[in-house]
């Protein structure tokens, strides 16, 4: 966008009500300004006025391509990084329905990026209508991220939303399922266990070695780490 | 012609036109080794024995120190933990505990303004910040200070959820090994999520 | 060079425990070891040389923080391997570029085109294509055993598959290629 433009643009939009928002793009477009390359930048504040014009939230591509500006990510990996993250937010907005908040959307961008379905999205909103949903979305995004295959970190989410346990259930099971696989147990078979034990409404004692072996057997055989 | 003879001449045709794939650079091994130290603390050993461990050593002591912290915060004290010996072995850091945000009165609402304390136990470290979607990913802008080892730093951040790290002397960035994790992105990362306003 | 791991002697078992002692730069060891090799089976199997790219480093990330689960009894490139593949399939299961929609890797074809003429380009470009319409599972088996020159019970550890079901798919991989490349019935 040429500076021309630009300013004609800001001319405007300063004389109403709208006043807010465009100082919160002015103070947007400085931040990359300061952070990235000319052409970097411009890239991804096309992306970013896109996504304001679809009406989805912009601060989250603002960080994405801040944080890649520090780390020193080539242009390429940042714009990519923004446009790919704008994508994802546009389908946490289908799945999730209008009404969901900047935290839901980016919570459910996240999982899409880790690899569960959009479908699962939908099923989760349809499982909790109203409320938030970023907190159980987290949580299957982290039992995803650390191993636990994607339909059972979907089936126990979805499992535990649909019994209408609020957030700290959710963060609970996090928590314990975190502890189990940093001590050695196989991602699925704590999941599995530690939902039981959220359902059940307290801390389920690890499973006998036997059990848990043959599970670990099972789970070894395809070896997802 | 036999049938294995057909599809070793297919194979071979395919390899070479296929050749090498792309090359590997160095700068691309220096991504990836960037993206590994990005990826928390050294991996533990041990843990290919099938079946349920019982707990290390090590998770007991962080698992304590973590029961510690939360008793001083809901009784208001001060009190620093003694840095257990063995345990915090360097360049190992150890989170003691994730983010607890205080609780707000009333209903949350996604601008709401939350407290939250940031803690990582990592005594052989001479700088630790964090850095998130909270203060622009900038390493300068929220420094830790240091209790014996024990860093820490109480912010103020929107509600909601935030994608957020740690950087160590200034380079190496860490997730907080004991906070929720996010994916792995086109930016490599794959850090830690806070939910503040939630309930720990 | 770090006191106590010499690039040449240490074996891929020895550098692993190194790094699970707490030296995390010794994983560069690995890295270096078998990038190109990743590389190239992760071009094979996504069709890009970006997604590639990011798929091995992805993968090699994973191999770290679940090196504590490695058992020093399988050979560490068979086990990064199977991550590698893991994350192939994970990564083309996401991505919207389909099987028809391979990213045409200009650099490599330009590179075998230096090599073999105007033809080569093309040929190459064939082949791309006709790898790219094989069904996922196919394209796997035939990349892991001509590719990769594996054996099969290699291949049945990476994957989780039954050896017999391998043979099928590469026999039916190596059919549908004739096929594509070649233009004749069998």
């Amino acid at each position: 966008m040429s500076a021309v433009v630009r300013h004609f643009r800001s001319a405007i939009v300063l004389g109403v009500a709208l006043a807010g928002a465009a100082a919160a793009a002015a103070a947007q477009d400085a931040r990359l300004g300061a952070q990235l390359d000319e052409g970097t930048r411009v890239l991804v504040q096309a992306a970013v006025d896109s996504a304001r014009a679809a009406g989805l939230p912009t601060e989250p591509l603002v960080d994405k391509a801040l944080e890649g500006a520090r780390k020193r990510a080539d242009g390429t990996r940042i714009t990519r990084a923004v446009t790919a993250l704008a994508a994802r937010l546009r389908a946490s907005r289908s799945s999730l329905g209008a009404g969901a908040t900047e935290s839901d959307l980016v919570a459910g961008a996240a999982a899409l990026q880790a690899g569960v379905s959009a479908d699962v999205l939908h099923q989760l909103r349809a499982a909790r209508p109203s409320g938030a949903l970023a907190v159980p979305l987290v949580v299957l995004s982290d039992l995803v991220t650390r191993g636990v295959p994607t339909d059972t970190a979907a089936a126990v989410v979805l499992l535990v939303a649909r019994e209408g346990m609020g957030d700290d259930a959710f963060l609970t099971l996090q928590r314990e399922v975190q502890r189990d696989v940093m001590g050695g147990a196989p991602p699925a078979s704590a999941a599995a266990v530690r939902t039981r034990g959220v359902l059940a409404g307290g801390t389920v004692r690890r499973p006998a070695r036997n059990a848990a072996t043959d599970a670990t057997r099972n789970a070894t055989s395809s070896a997802k780490p | 012609m036999t049938d294995e003879e057909r599809e070793m001449r297919l194979a071979a045709d395919v390899r070479e036109a296929l050749g090498n794939g792309p090359p590997s650079t160095p700068e691309a091994r220096a991504r990836v080794m960037e993206a590994v130290r990005a990826a928390g603390a050294t991996p533990r050993a041990g843990a290919s024995r099938p079946g349920w461990r019982s707990p290390g050593v090590g998770l007991l002591v962080a698992a304590s120190i973590a029961g510690i912290i939360a008793l001083v915060r809901a009784r208001g004290l001060s009190y620093v933990p003694e840095p257990v010996p063995g345990i915090n072995r360097p360049s190992q850091p150890v989170a003691a505990g994730a983010p607890t945000p205080a609780r707000s009165v009333g209903a949350v609402s996604d601008n709401a303004a939350v407290r939250v304390q940031f803690v990582l136990v990592a005594p052989d470290a001479k700088s630790v910040a964090v850095v998130g979607d909270f203060n622009d990913w900038n390493p300068s802008a929220t420094p830790l200070e240091s209790a014996r080892g024990m860093w820490s730093s109480e912010e103020v951040v929107t509600a909601g959820r935030h994608d957020y790290a740690f950087v160590i002397d200034g380079t190496r960035w860490i997730a907080d090994p004991s906070a929720p994790q996010a994916p792995a992105d086109e930016l490599g990362g794959g850090y830690s999520v806070l939910i503040a306003g939630a309930k720990p | 060079m770090r006191p106590g791991l010499s690039r040449v002697e240490a074996t891929d078992a020895a550098v692993v425990r190194r790094v699970l002692a707490g030296d995390v730069e010794a994983f560069a060891v690995l890295v270096e070891r078998h990038h190109q090799r990743c590389l190239r089976l992760a071009m094979r199997l996504v069709g890009s040389a970006q997604d590639a790219e990011e798929v091995v480093q992805d993968a090699f990330v994973r191999a770290y923080r679940a090196l504590g689960r490695y058992e020093e009894r399988e050979q560490f490139s068979a086990w990064l391997t199977r991550i590698l593949v893991n994350r192939c399939r994970t990564s083309a299961a996401r991505s919207a570029r389909r099987a028809q929609t391979f990213v045409h890797d200009e650099v490599a074809a330009g590179a075998a085109a230096a090599r073999g003429g105007a033809d080569a380009r093309v040929w190459r470009a064939e082949i791309e294509r006709a790898l790219a319409a094989l069904p996922p599972e196919q394209r796997e088996a035939f990349v892991l055993k001509h590719v990769e020159e594996l054996d099969y019970d290699a291949m049945a550890r990476i994957t989780g598959a039954g050896v017999s079901a391998l043979k099928m798919r590469v026999k039916r991989a190596c059919e549908r290629l004739r096929v594509l490349l070649e233009g004749e019935e069998s």
